[in-house]
């Protein structure tokens, strides 16, 4: 069985933490803060009244929004879907409303997509940013908000958000791959649903140079074939949610101008499932992506 | 397949996103309208709708920068109000001693024209316009500062002293609204001083009754966008909002998007755009093209003349109406709960030539005031009158504001009212009730 991460490269971002700049560091599927030997004992002193460590606060809450469909509703659906960098910490709104994680600097620099799909190396996004996780307390006397902390993990650079959103969705494919029909995943189907439309939306209209083309993405169990066809002066795309997770979030949504419908890995070798812009019928090419990555 | 409400939302949401209608704030875009409407017939749960709404305000926030802090609060605002609703429905408001009076007061710096004044048992209110005294001078003077009014002293016969606040709003001249004490007065005083100057209080509140009436159970999608034009004014919606809305229904299967009865919903929408009505933004709620393939129906005036449904069609009678009684209302009415729990205190009405307004206070925040996303009707109210020779009165909120016992504003009602009318009924209507309040009008009793 192939591990979700593969093919996804590794991903770093920086955040003000005590002070200094920490580094946060995602790879082959798990975030770690490499500038913290012991993050339980960190943990204990923070619960101890000491100073909160905001690289061990962004940790928790990536776990806990690691299977948050949230993420899926907030994140971005793709490069013409950018997020808004966080705010500047002069303004006393840091880090998107992320205050409570201690001071900040400024946002050093926008971030940029990370491009995950590589004919040669390995790509490594390193971009400075403000921004931490929030703890629900807001600045300048704001009612308290539970969204600042997903918030701030969306606000972080690097690819760091991206990386986050193919965990869940890998998360939720793996648990609908146990279901026999993906409508029977109770209240998260809309969710599901729309998660991928929203997705596989954006890259189509991006794939075919046109933001307005009407698309209408249908939801599949997987057991099918999936399909794109053109509809009057729209396209309909039939596609299981595990679309999101293999195709899109490894970046292969559109490859070498072609759309990507299902892609398959074996000792390495990624085959795609592709149609050109003349939707004719599928065809398969092969690429390799980067060690690592 | 059966429709899925949720689904239906979220893909809205996602259209939204996709056209960038996301760098601006959704209030009253696609999803909360779509909402609002499938919540309105039943189509979903209005805490799951809410859910969706507050989900793609808040990705909207994060794709627009200058928006989050707005957004943010707004959304916890929405949950502390649920939350508050849910936790303890707001008892009914006291009926305090309201007494109309016009009473010109002049201090160093600012002019007070009282206009009413309400003693209740925490508090006592005095309604007034505020005109600051800097001849010849357009913009704010020293005495504000650019802020308006801020604190007056108020006083009782027994000798008892308050400092009561300011709230409401205006131009830089100009303002209207409330002083409002945070301790009370003894309620059965003859007078109270403004800053010294002495209003007689004299004889209290009107003989107005109070009732609670059912409305019919009209077929609810259909009812639900007659309450969206009769609302429409305060809720500053966007062209385009009533079509979101007709589309979710249909969708739906709750209405035949080409249905006759849109027709007539449209014929309204146009007498009220026409020149002497309200200023209405007509058929643009519709979106391009209005309603349906836009063939004349009942009710839409046509080359042949139809006529307009009531209570429409006595509302817009009275356009162009510049002949309305001057005089002030003391009323001090409060309503029993209705409807979804609100309870509403009519303090004073006053009219004037060209419209007439009702000072209010209500026991929750309503949940249509401009840019609350808000899916649950239930907190919200349209404000119908009606007098005794038939016509009809619309009214909206303004200069509302938020005060220890509940929530108080102005509804300011159109046209003008009639000058043969010698009872008013005022109707706050809810979803499915609505408080009558009749109101015998002095000036009638003697002609």
């Amino acid at each position: 069985m192939t591990d979700w991460w593969a093919g996804l490269a590794p991903a770093e971002a920086r955040l003000t933490c005590g002070g200094d700049q920490h580094r946060l560091a995602w790879r082959e599927g798990e975030l770690r803060a490499p500038d913290h030997a012991d993050a339980d004992a960190e943990r204990t002193l923070a619960a101890l009244g000491g100073e909160r460590c905001a690289c061990v606060e962004m940790l928790d809450a990536w776990h806990a929004h690691a299977s948050d469909l949230r993420v899926l509703v907030l994140g971005s659906r793709g490069p013409s879907d950018p997020l808004a960098a966080p705010r500047d910490a002069g303004t006393g709104v840091s880090g998107g409303l992320l205050a409570g994680a201690g001071p900040r600097g400024p946002v050093r620099a926008a971030a940029h997509r990370t491009a995950l799909f590589h004919y040669g190396s390995a790509a490594v996004a390193r971009v400075m940013v403000s921004g931490g996780p929030a703890a629900g307390v807001t600045p300048g006397g704001l009612v308290p908000d539970p969204d600042a902390e997903l918030a701030g993990l969306l606000g972080l650079g690097g690819g760091l958000p991206a990386r986050l959103a193919a965990t869940v969705a890998a998360a939720w494919a793996a648990r609908l791959e146990g279901l026999d029909r993906p409508d029977t995943a109770g209240p998260a189907v809309a969710r599901l649903h729309a998660a991928l439309a929203g997705r596989a939306t954006a890259a189509l209209r991006t794939w075919l140079g046109d933001p307005a083309l009407p698309v209408d993405v249908r939801m599949t169990d997987g057991s099918a074939e999936p399909l794109l066809a053109r509809v009057g002066d729209g396209l309909r795309a039939e596609l299981p949610f595990g679309w999101l997770s293999r195709v899109w979030a490894r970046d292969l949504a559109v490859v070498a101008g072609r759309f990507c419908l299902a892609a398959e890995v074996s000792a390495g070798r990624w085959r795609l499932s592709v149609l050109d812009p003349a939707i004719g019928p599928p065809q398969r090419l092969s690429i390799e992506l980067a060690a690592g990555g | 397949m059966p429709f899925d409400a949720e689904l239906y939302l979220r893909l809205a949401g996602e259209r939204a996103l996709a056209s960038r209608e996301s760098s601006e704030r959704m209030s009253w875009g696609p999803v909360l309208t779509a909402a609002r409407a499938l919540v309105a017939v039943g189509a979903i749960e209005a805490g799951a709708a809410q859910t969706v709404v507050d989900d793609y305000d808040l990705a909207a926030d994060l794709r627009g920068p200058e928006r989050r802090v707005a957004g943010m609060r707004m959304r916890g605002r929405t949950r502390l109000a649920a939350a508050h609703r849910a936790a303890a429905p707001p008892a009914p408001l006291p009926a305090p001693r309201v007494v109309a009076c016009d009473r010109m007061l002049e201090t160093a710096a600012e002019q007070i024209r009282v206009r009413s004044v309400s003693v209740g048992p925490r508090s006592v209110s005095v309604a007034v316009v505020v005109t600051e005294r800097i001849p010849g001078q357009s913009g704010p003077g020293p005495g504000w500062q650019g802020g308006g009014p801020s604190q007056i002293r108020l006083a009782d016969d027994r000798g008892t002293t308050v400092t009561a606040s300011f709230t409401g709003g205006g131009s830089d001249r100009e303002w209207r609204g409330h002083f409002r004490s945070d301790a009370p007065l003894a309620a059965d005083t003859r007078w109270i001083e403004v800053e010294g100057d002495r209003v007689e209080l004299g004889a209290g509140s009107s003989a107005a009754e109070v009732s609670i009436v059912s409305l019919p159970g009209d077929d609810p999608a259909m009812s639900y966008l007659w309450r969206q034009v009769a609302a429409q004014r305060q809720r500053h919606g966007p062209p385009g909002m009533l079509a979101d809305a007709i589309d979710a229904l249909a969708a739906a299967g709750r209405l035949d998007p080409d249905g006759q009865q849109l027709a007539g919903l449209a014929a309204v929408l146009d007498a009220l755009a026409q020149p002497g009505g309200p200023g209405w933004p007509g058929r643009g709620w519709f979106g391009p093209g209005g309603p349906g393939p836009g063939r004349p129906g009942p009710g839409r005036p046509g080359p042949g003349g139809t006529v307009l449904p009531e209570p429409w069609r006595s509302l817009l009678a009275g356009r162009g109406r510049a002949n309305g009684p001057v005089g002030a209302v003391a009323i001090g009415a409060a309503t029993p709960s209705f409807g979804g729990g609100l309870s509403v205190l009519v303090l004073v009405l006053q009219s004037e030539p060209e419209g007439f307004q009702v000072e209010v206070e209500t026991s929750a925040e309503l949940g249509h005031l401009p840019f609350a996303s808000v899916v649950d009707e239930r907190a919200e109210l349209t404000w119908w009158a009606a007098d005794d020779r038939g016509g009809h009165y619309l009214g909206e909120t303004s200069n509302w504001s938020s005060s220890q016992d509940g929530y108080e504003g102005t509804i300011d009602f159109w046209p003008a009212l009639d000058p043969r009318a010698a009872v008013l009924e005022l109707m706050p209507t809810a979803v499915t009730e609505r408080a009558v309040i009749t109101v015998p009008l002095p000036w009638a009793a003697g002609r």
